[in-house]
């Protein structure tokens, strides 16, 4: 229950407990772990997990010392499917991970889900569900539930559940998992086909496998979205979808339709389940990433570097939460030019009605020999490192993540996405190119790490603005320190100890203190703007600063997470912060709060160049 | 020490993380279909405007297990669709979602809790001022849950410019209210009385409305609610739904 923060002193008591890590997460990468520990991967536990009413298994270590991974299977049916074709996809999906060659993670179908009370196979119903993802009761089955005819999942559009049941008791590693699918989506008049479910559920059994995150690389493009950057000569939904949508990444997290007049929709194919239904080289790799064979490192290479941006006043500022895309370019140059076709000739389709890949061809090579990375990864601050890569020649580009893809659909460690000055930007020595075009190959090797592969943002004014000094105080929205004219810098220090007016409210009981308030202008209709913490070089002292950006409010006490005026924060477990957003004109109040400690921070407010 | 006991009982339910895009409309939700204004109102058997007074995380024995469950109890204000009492409060599957606490298990910023947590699911708080569209309930009546998970919550927000209008906004920022296609969970195409996704018009011109509620449609981002609350009686009139009203004595229901 969020409690008031109306109460001052209850306020330094949730200030304390102002634990929010918007961007605890940092070292996720995209297509990699879903869930993180202080930066580290939560993986399959390493060890046999046995458990239970049952006394069933879910995870034994083979004799090569492979983690296989035990699902139970439900023995109902699944909307029109019989059970044994239900089992059938569950199988079939789970053969697609299990068969990655560079990963060693293998899934089993240990049989019927049974009944903890009877131990007897069981049909999973919205009768006896509950038995199976009891709150504090786990049954170790990892079980895979057919929900029939949606009765478990209401009818309120949800086509289905994954979720974890439990960890190991430091939350160090996963121990049982369980999927529900809602069979009511594929019941006549039936919003989806069987095989286009079945590529619904082959990217959430991805979220299961890994468990992986979310990837961004075709996708985009394929949607003909605004934040991507759509190749020269394509001008409508249809052409990229056609060209592009088979070549979509497994767990790209959106699923969408073909539009009206797609030659692929027009075949058979309407949406995009039939494409993720085989999985791609990026969600190959990032289990592989996570799960590496011997194989794996010694016959693939890697890409390293990072991104970063010059700060007004010179210095580079690494930017985690960027996403980082190589695609290989040696067969023929990325993009491909319009008219190309993924499918020359029709797709063949299985028994299943999955169609087959496209064909290996040069010109769309740099679609299918791709991968990708998030900056802020186990490499450091601003870095990324691309696995998995078959020797050749790349091209690497760094993107903007697709705004909508936070919360639930959300691709690597951010709470919400940057905002660039430009969508896009390609590798080229000296000075990052914003042409796709212009670029410098960088060259991979079997077995070996490509350094240095750094990529800055462009765009951003990095005029250097006279270094102002903190107000003594500014502690209210009526005394909050104008920074004037974009681009600003300013010095400053904040300390737990230091007095604060301002409480920002989370949620949930949980708030923070300001003890900083800056406020600035912006004109444009659009402006692109990036708001940067850091602590000040040479200087001691040590804590955690976080950064809040928010609208005048109407209480002038508290600041409200989430409601429409209050757009962003960045509260990492450092006093490193980056908030990069687009506003309209207006008025804008900038808090820093001091979680712990005391830091000596620099202040940088850049807008993008006109 | 019995094994079981060895682990930890964390749990958390993320919706799958993938979203059924309307074409063209990218928008999202994790798993769960796009719902346009007449679906979700056909879909909704309770519609409401009210302010949340309490929110209790707990856990029901429900379908032979002990799930995680919050219960939401609301001063209803207004019912556009169905019958309430005045205060009233429904149970949904899982706990309110909060960000990660530092050194906590994450995924994508938000905590992995101990619990249930519905990814996905509209995150308000004791104080807001919302409109709901709340599914039939399920599982005997014990559960439900907004439309579309947070597409069916509308947080209402006042224009802060002194003129007191309020406005309604959902996760989504109300993308799609009027452009998402009928995704089939109770209406297809051709269903539509009053929204039409792929017309010029979206909202028809056949069904009487003021002009404040017919220029919704133009709009981009948060509705005024006055408009919006007219539209979506309109809807259920002309599907023959009788007026929503808060029924009994005032006391608590479900």
């Amino acid at each position: 229950m969020r409690k008031s923060l109306s109460n001052r002193s209850a306020t330094r008591i949730l200030a304390a407990a102002a634990l929010i890590v918007a961007a605890a997460a940092w070292r996720v990468e995209a297509g990699g772990p879903l869930f993180v520990l202080n930066g580290v991967p939560i993986l399959w536990a390493n060890r046999v997990v046995t458990g239970g009413p049952l006394n069933s298994t879910t995870v034994t270590i083979d004799a090569q010392g492979r983690r296989n991974v035990i699902y139970h299977v439900d023995q109902g049916t699944l909307g029109p499917l019989s059970n044994a074709q239900a089992v059938h996809f569950t199988e079939r999906i789970f053969s697609e991970f299990s068969n990655i060659e560079t990963s060693s993670i293998k899934f089993i179908n240990g049989g019927p889900i049974r009944d903890p009370d009877t131990g007897l196979p069981v049909d999973v119903k919205a009768t006896n569900v509950g038995k199976f993802l009891s709150f504090g009761h786990p049954t170790f089955q990892n079980p895979i539930v057919f929900d029939t005819d949606g009765s478990i999942t209401g009818g309120g559009g949800v086509l289905g559940f994954f979720g974890a049941l439990s960890f190991e008791p430091d939350f160090s590693a996963l121990t049982e998992s369980f999927v529900v699918l809602n069979g009511a989506v594929i019941t006549p008049p039936a919003l989806l086909s069987p095989t286009s479910f079945l590529g619904v559920f082959q990217h959430e059994f991805g979220h299961f496998a890994g468990p992986l995150d979310h990837e961004q690389i075709n996708g985009n493009i394929a949607l003909f979205r605004g934040e991507a950057v759509i190749p020269a000569g394509f001008t409508n939904f249809v052409q990229t979808f056609d060209l592009f949508a088979p070549f979509l990444e497994t767990t790209y997290p959106f699923f969408f339709r073909a539009p009206s007049g797609s030659v692929l929709r027009a075949s058979g194919f309407p949406d995009t389940g039939y494409f993720i239904a085989t999985l791609d080289m990026d969600t190959k790799n990032a289990l592989s990433n996570l799960y590496p064979t011997g194989a794996y490192r010694a016959t693939t290479g890697s890409i390293e570097g990072q991104v970063f941006f010059t700060s007004s006043g010179g210095g580079k500022i690494p930017v985690n939460g960027i996403n980082v895309v190589a695609r290989r370019i040696d067969r023929a140059p990325y993009p491909p030019p319009l008219g190309t076709q993924a499918f020359p000739t029709p797709p063949t389709l299985d028994a299943d009605g999955v169609p087959s890949v496209p064909p290996a061809q040069a010109a769309t090579d740099s679609l299918a020999t791709v991968s990708s990375a998030v900056t802020g990864l186990d490499f450091g601050a601003g870095t990324y490192r691309i696995q998995g890569l078959p020797p050749g020649q790349y091209e690497v580009m760094l993107q903007q993540i697709l705004g909508p893809a936070t919360g639930g659909s959300g691709i690597g460690p951010l709470s919400f996405q940057l905002v660039l000055p430009f969508r896009e930007e390609y590798f080229r020595e000296e000075v990052t190119s914003n042409i796709v075009s212009d670029f410098t190959p960088v060259t991979v090797r079997a077995g070996r790490v490509t350094a240095n592969i750094n990529l800055e943002i462009n765009g951003l004014d990095t005029g250097e603005p006279e270094r102002a000094k903190e107000d003594p105080s500014h502690l209210t929205l009526a005394t909050a320190q104008d920074l004037g004219p974009l681009p600003a810098r300013v010095a400053g220090s904040a300390s737990v100890e230091d007095p604060f007016h301002l409480i920002v409210d989370f949620g949930g009981g949980a708030g923070e203190g300001i003890q900083d308030l800056y406020k600035f202008q912006t004109t444009r209709p659009v402006t692109i703007v990036w708001m940067s913490l850091e602590p000040q070089k040479g200087k001691s002292g040590a804590g955690d600063l976080d950064l809040f950006l928010f609208r005048p409010t109407a209480n002038p006490d508290v600041v409200k997470l989430g409601s429409a005026g209050n757009p962003r924060f960045s509260a990492t477990g450092t006093s490193h912060e980056l908030i990069a957003v687009a506003l309209g004109p207006g008025t804008w109040f900038l808090g820093v709060g001091a979680f712990d400690g005391a830091v000596d921070y620099e202040l940088r407010v850049i807008q993008n160049i006109q | 020490m019995n094994s079981s006991l060895r682990h930890a009982w964390g749990a958390v339910l993320l919706t799958a993380a993938l979203t059924l895009a309307a074409w063209h409309t990218v928008d999202a939700h994790h798993a769960v279909l796009r719902f346009n204004l007449e679906e979700m109102t056909v879909t909704a058997d309770r519609v409401f405007v009210g302010a949340c007074v309490g929110i209790e995380p707990t856990s029901e024995l429900i379908a032979g297990g002990d799930l995680a469950v919050t219960r939401y109890t609301f001063d209803v204000e207004q019912v556009l669709k169905g019958e309430l009492p005045a205060r009233f409060t429904f149970t949904q599957l899982g706990h309110p979602a909060r960000a990660a606490l530092k050194g906590e298990l994450s995924s994508h910023g938000q905590a992995v809790q101990r619990g249930l947590v519905l990814h996905g699911a509209a995150e308000f708080g004791v104080g807001d001022r919302l409109m709901l569209f709340l599914i039939p309930s399920y599982q005997n009546g014990r559960l439900t849950y907004p439309v579309g998970l947070d597409q069916g919550a509308f947080m209402l927000e006042t224009a802060t410019d002194g003129g007191g209008q309020v406005f309604a906004r959902n996760d989504l920022n109300n993308l799609g209210l009027f452009t998402a296609p009928f995704n089939g969970t109770r209406m297809t195409d051709g269903d539509g009385k009053v929204v039409h996704p792929e017309d010029a018009d979206t909202i028809s011109r056949s069904v009487q409305l003021s002009d404040a509620a017919r220029s919704l449609a133009d709009k981009r981002g948060a509705l005024p609610l006055g408009p919006l609350m007219e539209l979506v009686q309109k809807i259920h009139e002309e599907h023959g739904g009788p007026k929503g009203r808060i029924v009994g004595n005032g006391k608590e229901g479900r």
